[in-house]
């Protein structure tokens, strides 16, 4: 085993929780446990000045491109830190990796996606008004964050699409898949007991952020096609008023949910969404935040779970709910997700349109024996995902970059 | 919106000051590095040879006739000694002090990135840290005369 490290943890403080927080707090215990000094060192991402390394940013020239300025604004906080005194530094979310450090093992899920994977949907969604700025802003973020990949002693890639990311935009093949275990529930291998041997009656579960490009919003759809179920959506997020005024549309109205666009669901930017009156009713849940002993109790509760985002760079949620026995739906472009999902074997890969998601939430609702076969494959799946053997990835890709 | 020419050339701009953005040596570090280089050639000269080694023979007769044919004033190698010892000591305040700024930087540029509760934080922050800096260039001047005293003692 490698020697005892002082290891610094780089974060970005994004001001949002999500899996990769998780992700990264355990494994700062099993560095803590196998004997290193470890540091959490955060750099918060949310500027209160509109300036880059002391350039002052006019602000509607800053509002012009927020992402791009933001972004360098983070990047120099990083390349700033003074970390010498450690032996090892572990980059997660970008722009972490630009830390100077000889010694550097990055756990990469994903670049600065509006500029990299996600540009053209950005794009498309509305986000960035000025194309032409937007390009230009993504063409000098990857000439800046290229020379700081490049000195990355090595990769701990979430998943093989990450992996392909690397590769494709930056030719990077120092890296290796790093398969996160799961962070809410535990993982087993014990048959279902009696009492779970009857299919679950409680709403069907999707769990994510609405956030772009989650697309929560195809959930939503869905549920309007199968209102005689009921759907949860745990979660909260930017586009969660968006999500909501969609739910009030379908309720209210004779929209047709399977004639939806993807500008009128996810591919748009959400902003300007209809006020929702407070008595509205449907059979979309919208849970907000929950605390892991209730999202662990919905996924048991849950007949299936329903994890609709585009390009997903691992899929936590998947692997929850397939350790809960839960049959899990995801879609063809999930990315990561179809990674950990095979269809008909631990849950169903369907078209990103929400007649194909209900059509799948309703086969695995209405056959049993189906249901109970995904799930049980399915715990299998996510058994072998556990924290041992991420944390034996873990330590050989301290190994690669401290040999 | 502004026009697309002018967020370009501020694309730009952040760029190249991302770019030559590594942090820059706090004022004093030169001075800093040429006292502890300059102490590490002078100290074996402190005594300027006026001290003769205990136990030597006949040492108070030798220790007078050096006194003698020397023009050194008989305080000198103590003195030049405690010019040196005090040189240690400022350049070590200095280190001090530029480590000090050195952190103070790094938190005022995280501040920048967002870490401020107020816009008022910042701003007492970025003073504070242009006091240090002036501290800093106060006593690198302080260090430079007394790098001249020294070089003017022939130590």
């Amino acid at each position: 085993m490698t020697r005892p490290l002082r290891i610094a943890f780089l974060k970005p403080d994004y001001g949002v929780t999500g899996g990769l927080e998780g992700v990264a707090a355990r494994l700062e215990a099993i560095a803590r446990r196998d004997g290193h000094d470890v540091r959490r060192i955060s750099v918060d991402m949310r500027p209160r000045r509109a300036a880059v390394a002391g350039l002052d940013i006019p602000r509607r020239i800053w509002d012009a491109a927020p992402e791009y300025f933001g972004y360098l604004a983070g990047r120099d906080g990083f390349t700033r830190l003074e970390l010498a005194n450690h032996d090892l530094v572990i980059s997660t979310q970008p722009p972490s990796f630009s830390v100077h450090h000889p010694r550097h093992l990055a756990l990469f899920y994903h670049h600065h996606r509006v500029y990299y994977d996600l540009q053209e949907e950005y794009l498309r969604a509305g986000y960035a008004p000025d194309e032409e700025v937007h390009r230009e802003a993504g063409r000098r973020i990857k000439e800046l964050d290229q020379p700081h990949l490049e000195r990355v002693g090595w990769f701990l890639a979430g998943s093989r699409t990450v992996m392909d990311r690397l590769e494709r935009f930056n030719a990077v093949t120092n890296a290796s898949p790093f398969h996160a275990g799961l962070i809410v529930g535990a993982p087993t291998r014990r048959p279902p007991a009696a009492t779970e041997a009857r299919p679950p009656a409680g709403p069907i579960l999707s769990v994510g952020r609405h956030e772009f490009p989650k697309r929560t919003e195809l959930v939503v759809a869905a549920a309007h096609l199968l209102t005689h179920r009921r759907f949860a959506l745990v979660g909260t997020g930017g586009r969660e008023a968006w999500a909501k005024a969609l739910d009030h549309r379908l309720t209210t109205t004779e929209v047709d949910p399977a004639a939806l666009s993807d500008t009128e669901m996810w591919c748009t930017t959400g902003r300007n969404a209809a006020p929702v009156p407070d008595d509205h009713r449907s059979n979309v849940e919208f849970a907000g935040r929950v605390s892991d002993a209730e999202l662990a109790q919905r996924y048991a509760d849950a007949p299936c779970v329903v994890a609709p985002a585009l390009d997903e760079d691992y899929g936590l949620t998947a692997i929850e709910a397939m350790a809960l026995g839960k049959p899990v739906i995801v879609c063809t472009d999930g990315g990561g997700l179809t990674e950990l999902v095979e269809h008909e074997r631990t849950g169903l890969v369907v078209e990103p349109t929400p007649a194909a998601i209900a059509a799948a939430v309703d086969r695995v609702c209405a056959d049993d024996s189906l249901a109970a076969e995904l799930g049980r494959n399915g715990r299998e799946r996510a058994a072998e995902l556990s924290w041992d053997a991420a944390a034996a990835e873990f330590r050989e890709g301290i190994e690669r970059v401290m040999a | 919106m502004p026009n697309s020419d002018e967020v370009l050339k501020y694309l730009r701009l952040a760029q190249e000051r991302v770019e030559g953005g590594a942090l820059d040596l706090p004022p004093g570090s030169d001075a800093v590095r040429y006292t502890r280089d300059r102490l590490a050639e002078a100290l074996p000269y402190a005594h300027a040879g006026l001290l003769l080694p205990q136990g030597t023979r006949l040492r108070p007769l030798k220790q007078a006739v050096l006194g003698a044919v020397r023009s050194i004033p008989a305080n000198q190698a103590p003195f030049n000694t405690l010019v040196l010892q005090a040189i240690d000591g400022a350049a070590a305040a200095i280190e001090g002090l530029a480590h000090s700024v050195d952190v103070q930087e790094q938190h005022a540029s995280r501040l920048q990135a967002g870490v401020a509760t107020t816009e008022l934080t910042v701003d007492d922050l970025v003073d504070d840290v242009r006091s240090l800096r002036t501290q800093v260039a106060d006593l690198a001047d302080q260090v430079a005369d007394l790098r001249r005293a020294v070089d003017g003692t022939g130590a």
